[in-house]
């Protein structure tokens, strides 16, 4: 029987490297959605890339120099916002996405113009500019800032917030959902509605075999398509993952279990429908429920606590969050082994009714 | 209708299929399907026979009009249709046990309508598939059906004949001791007909296959007949008494102008004990089947009336098949 799943894993293999489709959705799609994610929201912990102005030279009454260089150190981390500088005359209009700043004639105050409504960046790149410059006007009257305000790191040893990290896992786990739930209930379905389970069924082949050949197959998918995705992620947008190392490795496992959860969870909702629409409309409750809450590309910071607490434990959440603290924050296999223990009791839950559940045919 | 009618005639009966060591144990059952009871109830359609069985190395036809139960019949027998089954019996297992047995479902070879693979595998792939399940694949199946021809293309890439070839071939190549064919021509063209045809009536002569038909072709090369029809099955024996009952040695077909003249032939040929189907295609037309001895009485018509047109000679199968799919039964 060894030889019958060899054969089905590999016809289905074969059958994923000529589709078109599978390959789009499977190797193209997350890595142009992660594209799209980092153009958005940008890489690590930053709001965004603001236009800051300074009018020229001559027309402001008053050059500052010292000030203008430190409002340019101010963005330098481009950390909570990136600056783009530039100098421009004090005619011109000022865009959504722009700052401009005004030096003072003589003692009056420096002026910082931007929309108040407008972006969140805008309006934090103002603050950068008023702290930098009330740091300057007071060192010009020999006050030291350091005296006046101590800043103090409380090193909680929690890394920052990185979206560039974040985006990767969670398009990781859109991946693995897109190939464990929606392409493997939509091809059992297929399969059933176009009549070949029924010849599967009169196959001397078990029904467990068969289902095997499905989880494998898709799991040596789900890798390829893990792989392609981190190392884009890695060395085409510089994104801090450490790809060859004890941590990754110690991912792997998770990300197996997480993928097999994920296809055994599929296999079941495709266990009974009768067609590929049925299939389609079970598939999207779970799908997209689980892009919007499960803190997948969405971070769901602000959501309310008991709302936090019943996302726990749904089980793409707790997969996700198991992935994030093996592969990013360094977490240890053993220190995890509650959310591992749960990920793998979803998995034996899913696995036990879907092979129950199964059936080559509507009857 | 639905009253047994025990199969006797084993005149014709084929060579026995080779046996699989494994059921040589056991008695050898002389019905390769059988069920006391099939009911099916699914919304206003309604089907139930009783005492139904396919006899061991014969080749059964299943016949009907559209829409009468034929694929039903199979289907619930094979267990993909919810069905009440009483005793029903695959090779002489209990058909759930034998449906759920990987060591008995090695015995079964099945073609369906409209089954479709997956559009990216391979037929290389699924013809690898069937040699690791069954162990072999004959060489003269593969053969007939020019199997080799299609092993490099993309299943997506197969014509309707082509595909109905491999599932031919994907029910056939390991000699099932049961094949359950549906509609086992469609899609083919003339030379594989022919060619399908040869296999199942010569090289495949000791298997037992049933076979829902729809062409005379298929009929051909089938020895026992079930008749599906009126929600259940009208008649079950072998093919020869059904043509014999139905239309008889001898068939008819006059046309005349005079309408009266038309009128009294039909009632004359209604008092002929040798009729045994006569129906009027039109106001002019009269179709008569009846047995050899209504040949004399046809000839002396023809000698007395200058009939506008005229044809007789013997019945033929498609004769029979035509009016067991029309659904008629008055016979």
């Amino acid at each position: 029987m060894l030889s019958v799943l060899a054969i089905l894993t590999r016809n289905e293999l074969l059958g994923f490297f000529r589709s078109k489709s599978a390959l789009f959705w499977a190797l193209a799609f997350p890595i142009l959605l992660l594209t799209v994610m980092l153009m958005a929201f940008g890489h690590r912990g930053s709001l965004g890339t603001v236009k800051v102005e300074f009018v020229e030279a001559g027309v402001q009454a008053s050059p500052d120099t010292n000030c203008q260089f430190a409002i340019q150190q101010a963005f330098a981390g481009g950390d909570p916002v990136k600056a783009e500088f530039s100098t421009v005359g004090n005619t011109a209009a000022i865009a959504a996405d722009t700052v401009r700043i005004v030096f003072p004639a003589g003692d009056g105050p420096l002026q910082v113009q931007y929309d108040f409504n407008g972006q969140l960046a805008v309006r934090a790149a103002a603050r950068v500019i008023e702290i930098a410059a009330v740091r300057c006007s007071a060192a010009k009257r020999g006050i030291v800032s350091a005296d006046l305000v101590h800043f103090e790191d409380t090193a909680s040893g929690a890394k920052p917030f990185d979206y560039g990290q974040f985006f990767t896992t969670g398009i990781l786990v859109i991946c693995l959902m897109s190939l464990g739930i929606m392409s493997t209930a939509l091809s059992i379905a297929s399969l059933r509605e176009h009549n070949a389970l029924k010849i599967y069924a009169c196959f001397p082949v078990p029904k467990l075999v068969f289902l095997a050949s499905i989880l494998v197959s898709r799991v040596v998918m789900m890798l390829i398509s893990v792989g392609s995705l981190l190392l884009v992620a890695r060395f085409g947008y510089g994104i801090d993952l450490s790809l060859w190392s004890v941590q990754t490795l110690r991912a792997l496992p998770v990300i197996v279990l997480g993928g097999v959860m994920l296809l055994c969870l599929g296999t079941l909702l495709a266990s009974r429908t009768a067609s590929i629409k049925e299939t389609e409309l079970l598939c999207h409750l779970i799908h997209y429920p689980a892009l919007f809450f499960g803190n997948l590309t969405i971070p769901l910071n602000d959501a309310p606590a008991w709302i936090k607490n019943i996302l726990s434990v749904i089980p793409i959440n707790q997969f996700v969050s198991v992935l994030r603290q093996v592969m990013l924050d360094g977490a240890s296999l053993p220190s995890l082994w509650l959310p591992l223990l749960t990920l793998a009791g979803w998995t034996a839950f899913f696995l036990s009714a879907a092979t129950f559940m199964f059936r080559w045919h509507k009857s | 209708m639905n009253s047994p009618i025990l199969l006797t005639d084993d005149k014709h009966g084929l060579p026995e299929p080779a046996v699989h060591p494994e059921v040589q144990l056991a008695p050898r059952p002389t019905y390769a399907m059988e069920a006391k009871l099939i009911r099916v109830s699914a919304g206003s359609f309604r089907f139930e026979v009783r005492d139904l069985h396919f006899r061991r190395g014969r080749h059964t036809a299943i016949i009907g009009p559209n829409g009468a139960g034929k694929t039903t019949l199979i289907e619930a027998l094979l267990g993909f249709r919810q069905a009440h089954l009483e005793e029903a019996q695959i090779l002489g297992v209990a058909a759930s046990r034998f449906l759920q047995s990987t060591r008995h479902r090695k015995r079964l070879g099945v073609q369906l309508q409209r089954v479709e693979y997956e559009d990216s595998s391979n037929v290389r792939e699924i013809l690898d598939l069937h040699l690791a399940l069954y162990g072999k694949q004959d060489p003269q199946v593969a053969q007939a059906l020019d199997i080799e021809a299609l092993r490099k293309l993309p299943y997506r890439a197969l014509s309707r004949g082509q595909k109905q070839r491999l599932d031919l071939f994907v029910a056939l190549a390991h000699h099932p001791e049961l094949a359950v064919l549906d509609e086992p021509f469609t899609g083919l063209d003339r030379a594989y007909i022919e060619r399908v045809a040869h296999l199942l009536r010569y090289d495949l002569a000791g298997l037992t296959i049933i076979m829902i038909c729809h062409s005379e072709e298929e009929l051909d090369a089938a020895s026992d007949v079930v008749w599906v029809c009126n929600g259940g099955v009208e008649y079950r024996g072998d093919k020869e008494s059904l043509k014999n009952r139905l239309v008889g040695a001898f068939h008819a077909y006059l046309q005349l102008d005079d309408v009266d003249q038309v009128n009294a032939i039909y009632h004359q040929l209604q008092r002929e004990s040798a009729t045994l189907r006569l129906s009027m295609p039109s106001r002019n037309e009269i179709s008569v089947y009846g047995t050899q001895e209504l040949e004399p009485s046809i000839r002396r018509l023809i000698g007395d009336v200058a009939f506008q047109h005229c044809e007789f000679g013997p019945t033929h199968y498609r004769d029979m098949l035509h009016l067991c799919a029309q659904g008629e039964l008055d016979a």
